[in-house]
């Protein structure tokens, strides 16, 4: 599949994955190799660290925190001067804690107001923590049921419409190939499919390993075997856990190897390989 | 021979886990329960969101929820696990602290007390500090160890207590409380414009459901500070032994950086380092080594050298890497000590690796 082809089938791709699995890495290779290929990219994190993405004319980055989206929505409402009182007199944390998954809904909206408002051809965010991802994308759904009427009511109705629709929205699960995220990516991708209605794009299983060389016959040093079969174990224990995603999830897979670099240099080269894994895909 | 580990595990009455996701800390925190057990104590570990393997391998199961499950241990101690449920520890509170059963049941049949008790985020840090609080003054047992959740902002639940303190002293919550601008007239014009413009944001409804909640909350919020208030002071106190763990990879120490300067922004002392997840080494040999025997051999005997140059690279990176984190850290905590664990040839599954991984921690390693 072209990168084009791909990241023009949704507007919005929320890019999520336990800590440790390289979400931000992985957000900003899609975003980059999204903007390589023609596309004009947005790439919006929610947390102020992230990792350092290579520039590119397409590229464009903005952060998403729920205090800013609070005030930005209440602005669009022609309540500036509201939003400044608010944020003076530390009421924004307040507001928050009145209707819990406020923010969330906040965060979520801003992002739904980028995609109508065309910002980009194509929107990647840096998402949350798998296990909050689910209290993201279920906040417009909870707060509904506290909050039925209202400027908050509709923003709501509107964010489970986007979040609905595969055509506008779709969520990426990132995970390594081990068993503990593994399952947690499982149990999540049920739990987005279930409570929202979420369409899973592709998984990311970052972080892989080689496979191990067989050989004829076992190394004659005692340090050399011990070690030959540790790497053994590890490369099986990766294979006995790609199995079972295999066999839980349809979604295609896009395996990318692990690298020993950090910041641009690991995102150029991520994006590098995404690009071979999407070429591959059908 | 005693070791850094036996120091923390005999003297602490509380041990605070504190790392990044995937760095392995409920296992480490498990791993001192096992330690600690070990030596005669009586352990209980509580966890905030443990993975659902884990759960299983320490015995967790899927109904656990408050109520502390021994764990089966051939040891002269006990280790128990518990897992937090925030809405129970949360009814739990109300029912503690309400004057009478009734006020109990009105504050928690309150919508605005419904959304709050489940939702995750503020509410979560302060139950893990009310639980700590709980299970500390629990008789059966001398050794709390929390795993903390696994998010950047894990230590917010030391300020938790005094937060929702603040929050009830609000001004504009008092005036939600106020008796005359109470009851349904509440959502009438005779509303101040800053409970009208939040009014506006989240829509009456809500607001007049928090106005009701808090009025039959009040009085409780006394009992409440004052309990934050103990957690707090628990929580800073010479008992408490707080633990940074990493894994060797950059943006985990990045991570791991970041604990340590909350800790210290607190004034929190920090006790122990432990770099979990290392690539272990065979023998004495290095990635150079490793490089020139493949470059002078051929067939098997070469790929087996290229595969040993290339895990022997990621041994000595990530050594290097916590050297570097260590040497930062001792910057700011100059004796902290460092225990480390290599990463398993197998998931954590059962009790068994468990007590591996602890065996790993409390070998006395040489001050770097």
């Amino acid at each position: 599949m072209e990168p084009h082809h791909f990241f023009t089938a949704q507007r919005v791709l929320i890019v999520a994955g336990k800590g440790g699995v390289g979400k931000s890495a992985i957000s900003g290779a899609l975003a980059l190799l999204s903007a390589r290929s023609g596309l004009r990219t947005l790439l919006v994190s929610l947390d102020a660290e992230t990792i350092e993405v290579p520039q590119h004319e397409l590229l464009e980055r903005v952060t998403v925190t729920p205090g800013r989206a609070l005030t930005d929505y209440l602005s669009s409402k022609g309540m500036g001067l509201l939003s400044r009182q608010l944020a003076r007199s530390g009421i924004v944390e307040l507001v928050a804690t009145t209707a819990p998954g406020l923010d969330d809904l906040l965060v979520l909206g801003r992002i739904k107001a980028f995609e109508k408002e065309l910002r980009a051809d194509v929107i990647i965010v840096d998402g949350p923590a798998a296990g909050h991802a689910s209290d993201l994308v279920r906040a417009p759904q909870q707060l509904k049921r506290a909050i039925s009427s209202g400027p908050i009511g509709q923003q709501a109705d509107e964010v489970l419409t986007m979040l609905a629709d595969g055509a506008r929205c779709k969520v990426m699960l990132i995970t390594t190939p081990a068993m503990t995220p593994v399952a947690e990516t499982i149990e999540i991708a049920e739990d987005l499919e279930d409570s929202v209605g979420i369409v899973l794009a592709p998984l990311v299983v970052n972080k892989c390993e080689p496979s191990v060389p067989a050989l004829s016959t076992p190394p004659n040093n005692a340090d050399d075997a011990e070690a030959y079969e540790y790497a053994s174990q590890r490369y099986a224990a990766q294979s006995a856990a790609l199995q079972v995603l295999s066999t839980s999830r349809n979604e295609a897979q896009l395996r990318v190897m692990r690298r020993r670099l950090d910041g641009p240099e690991l995102v150029s080269s991520l994006a590098d390989d995404l690009a071979r894994e999407l070429a591959n895909m059908q | 021979m005693t070791t850094t580990l036996d120091s923390i595990c005999s003297s602490a009455r509380v041990i605070v886990a504190c790392g990044t996701g995937g760095v392995g800390k409920t296992s480490v925190a498990a791993a001192l329960g096992v330690h600690a057990a070990r030596a005669g104590r009586k352990v209980v570990v509580i966890t905030i969101d443990p993975a659902r393997r884990l759960a299983d391998a320490i015995g967790l199961d899927g109904a656990l929820g408050n109520e502390p499950q021994k764990v089966a241990l051939d040891t002269s101690g006990e280790l128990w696990v518990t897992m937090l449920d925030v809405r129970e520890t949360f009814d739990n509170l109300v029912r503690e602290t309400s004057p009478t059963p009734e006020r109990a049941r009105e504050v928690m049949e309150n919508s605005f007390y419904r959304s709050l008790s489940r939702s995750l985020s503020g509410t979560r840090d302060y139950m893990a500090a009310e639980r700590l609080h709980g299970l500390q003054n629990d008789s059966r047992f001398d050794l709390v160890i929390v795993d903390t959740p696994p998010s950047r902002n894990a230590l917010d639940f030391l300020e938790s207590p005094e937060r929702l303190a603040r929050f009830l002293k609000h001004p504009v919550v008092r005036l939600l409380v106020a008796p005359s601008r109470g009851g349904l007239r509440f959502a009438s014009a005779a509303m101040t414009p800053v409970l009208k413009a939040i009014s506006s944001v989240v829509g009456s409804d809500a607001l007049t459901g928090v106005a009701a909640f808090l009025r039959a909350f009040d009085g409780m919020e006394t009992e409440f500070s004052r309990r934050a208030l103990a957690v707090a002071a628990m929580l800073r106190g010479n008992d408490t032994h707080f633990v940074v763990v990493t894994a060797p990879s950059p943006d985990a120490l990045k991570e791991a950086d970041h604990f340590v300067s909350e800790l210290s922004r607190l004034g929190i002392e920090l006790r122990l380092l432990v770099a979990n997840r290392m690539p272990p080494r065979f023998g004495s040999s290095s990635s150079t080594d490793e490089h020139l025997r493949a470059s002078q051999s051929s067939g098997d005997e070469a790929a087996l050298h290229s595969l040993l140059a290339s895990m022997y690279e990621d041994a000595e990176r990530a050594e290097a890497g916590v050297d570097a984190f260590v040497r930062r850290t001792r910057t700011t905590f100059p004796q902290v000590p460092l225990a480390s664990a290599t990463e398993l040839a197998e998931d954590i599954h059962s009790m068994d690796s468990i007590g591996v991984l602890a065996h790993q921690l409390a070998v006395a390693k040489p001050q770097l």
